[in-house]
């Protein structure tokens, strides 16, 4: 007896579904590696993430954060409290195959991810895993491949190709399924610095065109600052949240959270404190000078006779 | 003790079809007691370069001196090369996933005990790296698995087991790989310590510009097998087009000095690239008056 | 570094073998495995092997991969054959043959090295063909297809074919990080590449805790992957590459198994 693929697989949303602002909804949510041990790597959160919402899960390494995102696939369920993906809940098996369709996941490492040795045929595995017919298959590869850009490797095996070029096959792969939400665990943190950029660059173009719901995990401020809203965990708790320009706002709390503040954000601090408009939330080089800019046409305005 | 490398080329599968340029007439100086970085993206010939420092890989073309002995495509014995290896001493990315040994003290006193040393020694050794690295050196930590560790105190038995061979120069392949901000700004913190107390020449291989920034006083930039920029930090930061073209990013605050320089409100060419002293320069710029200050915050 | 890996890596090109079904060439090898193995019963008979060297000559022709590419990673087994043979002769029991001096051999012993040097070869070039002329991909499907009558018997074929693409796909990349282990220890002035043999039998040993926890650490990132992607939901995956069986698929496993057989029996 074979199963069918999910009704929601064979005929995929042509535009961003509803906004649904409990899209992925953590319920006094717990989770212990040792049951036997006191200490949680999650401790009673509650998190509502809303489709089309592109929220940063921001700590230092062992705050949670990557625990946390893999309860959002059902990778991981809590030992108390509940995911809801949709409405469906990750403990139960059967809603799992359809959690993994609405969420698909990224990780650190692009060599992990990949299982096959051509490009394409890495792209087309998990829907051949799945059992959906060839045709389909086809379209959706096509469809992955030129969405990260990669159409033209697509007979290459994956060795040949730089870093970079292989974490945006992950993306295509994990792309394949269509899903709502994507989940990235650090999937900067092995990449050289022009990979980090094309690849932040290249979800930034995917949440625009295809309104795909972004958790994006990671340690670093700069990045964290890109996102609509910033989750900051220390021990398992959820110690801040809100929009980068709040969370940015209290460089002291930052500290004490033990995240190093990046220098970009230490001189935009500097130049508020010389009256330059300069928001929270600025951490690229261009955001400085646009509001340095501004400095300047309020100080001519001042200075003009 | 220094290292010279002179016009040394490498190739991979030599004699081979799959033969490749793994680096192309290099050429570079590294003094005394230094600390310098090596830079480049994946595969721009930095890991092939550090390990020719301690004679994990030999020259096809050119040579490779250090500390006064020459590497050359012919003619380093053996004894040469493991002379070689207790004075430089070569820390892979990840080590924590070379550790092997049931105890720690066993794992740190493997390269001791190769050296020709008596047992008491060896454990003196294990315990000074111990330290160095900021782990306990009782008896009772040392009897403990590596593998019951937490990843960070992993890396730093890997690390000690270098130590512990008390090399001259000490040669980190990106050490900080996979680290957070603050474990990261820890290990450099070890690392400076070291190198005041010890006197260690450090060579520090990463893709990362604005990390090695704070440490290094020479960088050497790679790019496709090629040495392409030398100097110290300040002064090839200056240069973000070429940084880039060497696939590269020129540290943020460089960016922001260079973006400025674009937009027409340049700094001064001295400037240090501090969130201090750009701020200052910054909004200088902006009002064409010198020395302007903070309003009250 | 890579290229001296005795497992051939797939190679694109467009040729008869190529376009052979994976199953075809799975069974195929299967086929001269069995039959070499019953010749060696016939001492002193070379049909099978002789078969089974033409067969191998005539698809590795077939299969227009140059005979340098094959030829060069031959040298490695055959490095394991010359070590290996003299035990062969000189330890086996049986009829003598001849003695050069304290040494017997006999000619059981003659027998087994020479077959056991033609069975090694042709296997190994075999395997080297089919995983040259076969995208894992395609393997796993064909691994999972022949195994499927074990269903009946609740074995879990399916798993089979995720077994034999992972193999295949992490075999490189676990030699690298062998490769880049061996480097490290050896940093550490440990003698494996050289040095007298006690202590490189030692010192060897600080390879395999890694190695394994290595593999360890890989496989649970991968099966983390392998689950977000939603394996293990479906009883019957699609086909990427197998298909239905063409003329040439036929053709072969009737031609190749006629002959060698015949050959077998004849010679």
């Amino acid at each position: 007896m074979t199963m069918t693929p999910t009704s929601s697989s064979a005929t995929p949303p042509a535009s961003p579904p509803e906004v649904d602002s409990r899209f992925i909804s953590l319920r006094e949510v717990s989770f212990f590696y040792d049951p036997a041990s006191a200490a949680p790597a999650l401790d009673n959160i509650s998190l509502d993430i809303a489709t089309g919402e592109f929220v940063a899960l921001l700590g230092h390494n062992g705050s949670g954060k990557s625990t946390l995102a893999a309860h959002i696939n059902g990778l991981r369920q809590p030992t108390h409290g509940q995911v809801l993906v949709a409405g469906l809940d990750t403990r139960d098996r059967v809603s799992l195959a359809s959690i993994r369709e609405l969420v698909g996941m990224i990780f650190a490492d692009p060599d992990n991810q990949i299982i096959a040795t051509v490009v394409e045929d890495d792209v087309a595995w998990s829907l051949a895993a799945r059992g959906y017919p060839r045709d389909e298959i086809a379209r959706r590869v096509d469809a992955a491949l030129n969405a990260v850009s990669l159409a033209d490797e697509r007979k290459r095996p994956p060795t040949e190709l730089s870093g970079g070029q292989r974490q945006r096959l992950a993306i295509a792969s994990a792309l394949a399924l269509r899903p709502v939400c994507l989940v990235a665990d650090e999937p900067t943190s092995l990449l050289d610095p022009q990979a980090r950029r094309e690849t932040l660059a290249l979800l930034g173009a995917l949440r625009r065109e295809y309104g795909l719901t972004l958790v994006y995990v990671t340690h670093l401020l700069e990045e964290a600052a890109l996102a609509d809203r910033i989750v900051v965990l220390e021990y398992g708790r959820i110690a801040l949240e809100g929009p980068p320009a709040m969370v940015l706002s209290d460089l002291d709390r930052l500290h004490a959270l033990r995240l190093v503040v990046p220098e970009i954000a230490l001189l935009g601090a500097r130049l508020r404190e010389y009256g330059v408009p300069v928001p929270y939330d600025a951490v690229s080089p261009e955001a400085l000078l646009d509001a340095l800019d501004v400095f300047r046409r309020g100080a001519r305005k001042e200075t003009a006779p | 003790m220094s290292i010279v490398v002179e016009h040394l080329t490498y190739y991979y599968a030599r004699n081979t079809p799959t033969e490749y340029r793994g680096l192309d007439d290099v050429s570079l100086e590294i003094h005394d007691g230094a600390c310098v970085a090596i830079v480049g993206v994946t595969g721009s010939g930095k890991s092939t370069l550090a390990q020719h420092f301690n004679g994990l890989l030999i020259p096809s073309a050119g040579s490779v001196t250090v500390d006064g002995v020459r590497i050359e495509p012919h003619g380093i014995s053996r004894a040469q090369l493991f002379q070689l290896r207790q004075r430089v001493g070569l820390l892979f990315q990840f080590p924590e996933a070379q550790l092997f040994a049931e105890t720690v003290f066993e794992d740190v006193a493997f390269g001791p005990q190769h050296q020709k040393i008596s047992a008491s020694e060896v454990k003196a050794r294990v315990r000074w790296a111990m330290e160095a690295v900021a782990l306990p050196s009782d008896d009772v930590f040392l009897q403990r698995s590596p593998f019951a560790l937490s990843g960070g105190q992993r890396r730093r038995v890997a690390l000690a087991g270098v130590l512990a061979m008390r090399p001259r120069t000490l040669v980190l392949d990106e050490p900080t790989a996979g680290l957070d901000a603050e474990a990261r700004d820890e290990l450099y913190a070890q690392l400076g310590r070291l190198r005041a107390q010890e006197g260690l020449t450090a060579v520090l291989i990463s893709h990362d510009m604005s990390e090695v920034a704070a440490l290094a006083q020479q960088v050497f930039v790679l790019a496709n097998s090629e040495l392409r920029l030398v100097g110290p930090p300040g002064e090839i930061f200056l240069r973000p087009e070429e940084i880039e073209a060497c696939g590269l990013l020129a540290p943020p605050l460089a960016q922001v000095a260079a973006l400025a320089g674009d937009r027409g409100a340049s700094i001064p060419a001295g400037t240090p690239l501090t969130p201090g002293a750009m701020a200052a320069a910054l909004v200088a710029s902006t009002e064409g008056t010198q020395g302007a200050s903070p309003t009250g915050s | 570094m890579l290229d001296q890996l005795p497992i051939g890596t797939y190679i694109p090109v467009a040729s008869f073998i190529h376009r052979l079904r994976a199953r075809t060439k799975l069974l195929l090898v299967l086929w001269l495995a069995i039959l070499f193995f019953f010749a060696n019963r016939k001492h002193f008979h070379f049909g099978a092997y002789l078969a089974g060297g033409v067969v191998l000559t005539l698809a590795i022709l077939a299969s227009r991969i140059p005979f340098p590419y094959i030829w060069r990673r031959l040298r490695f087994i055959l490095i394991l054959l010359l070590i290996g043979l003299p035990f062969i002769l000189i330890w086996t029991p049986g009829e003598t043959w001849q003695t050069f001096g304290p040494i017997v051999i006999t000619y059981d012993g003659l027998w087994l090295a020479m077959s056991y040097t033609a069975i090694f070869l042709l296997l190994y070039v075999s395997s080297m063909l089919l995983t040259m002329t076969t995208t894992p991909v395609a393997l796993s499907e064909g691994v999972v297809l022949l195994f499927r009558p074990l269903r009946l018997l609740r074995i879990p074929t399916e798993e089979f074919g995720l077994m034999t693409l992972v193999s295949l796909r992490f075999f490189p990349v676990i030699v690298q990080e062998a490769e880049q282990l061996v480097k490290a220890q050896v940093s550490r002035g440990a003698a494996i590449t050289s040095g007298n043999l006690f202590t490189r039998i030692r010192d060897t040993g600080s390879l395999l805790v890694p190695m394994m926890q290595g593999a360890l650490r890989r496989a649970a990132y991968l099966s983390a992957a392998l689950d977000s992607r939603g394996y293990g939901f479906a009883a019957d995956a699609t086909l990427l590459h197998e298909g239905r069986f063409a003329l040439r698929d036929w053709f072969v496993l009737l031609l190749v198994p006629i002959f060698t057989a015949a050959l077998y029996w004849k010679l």
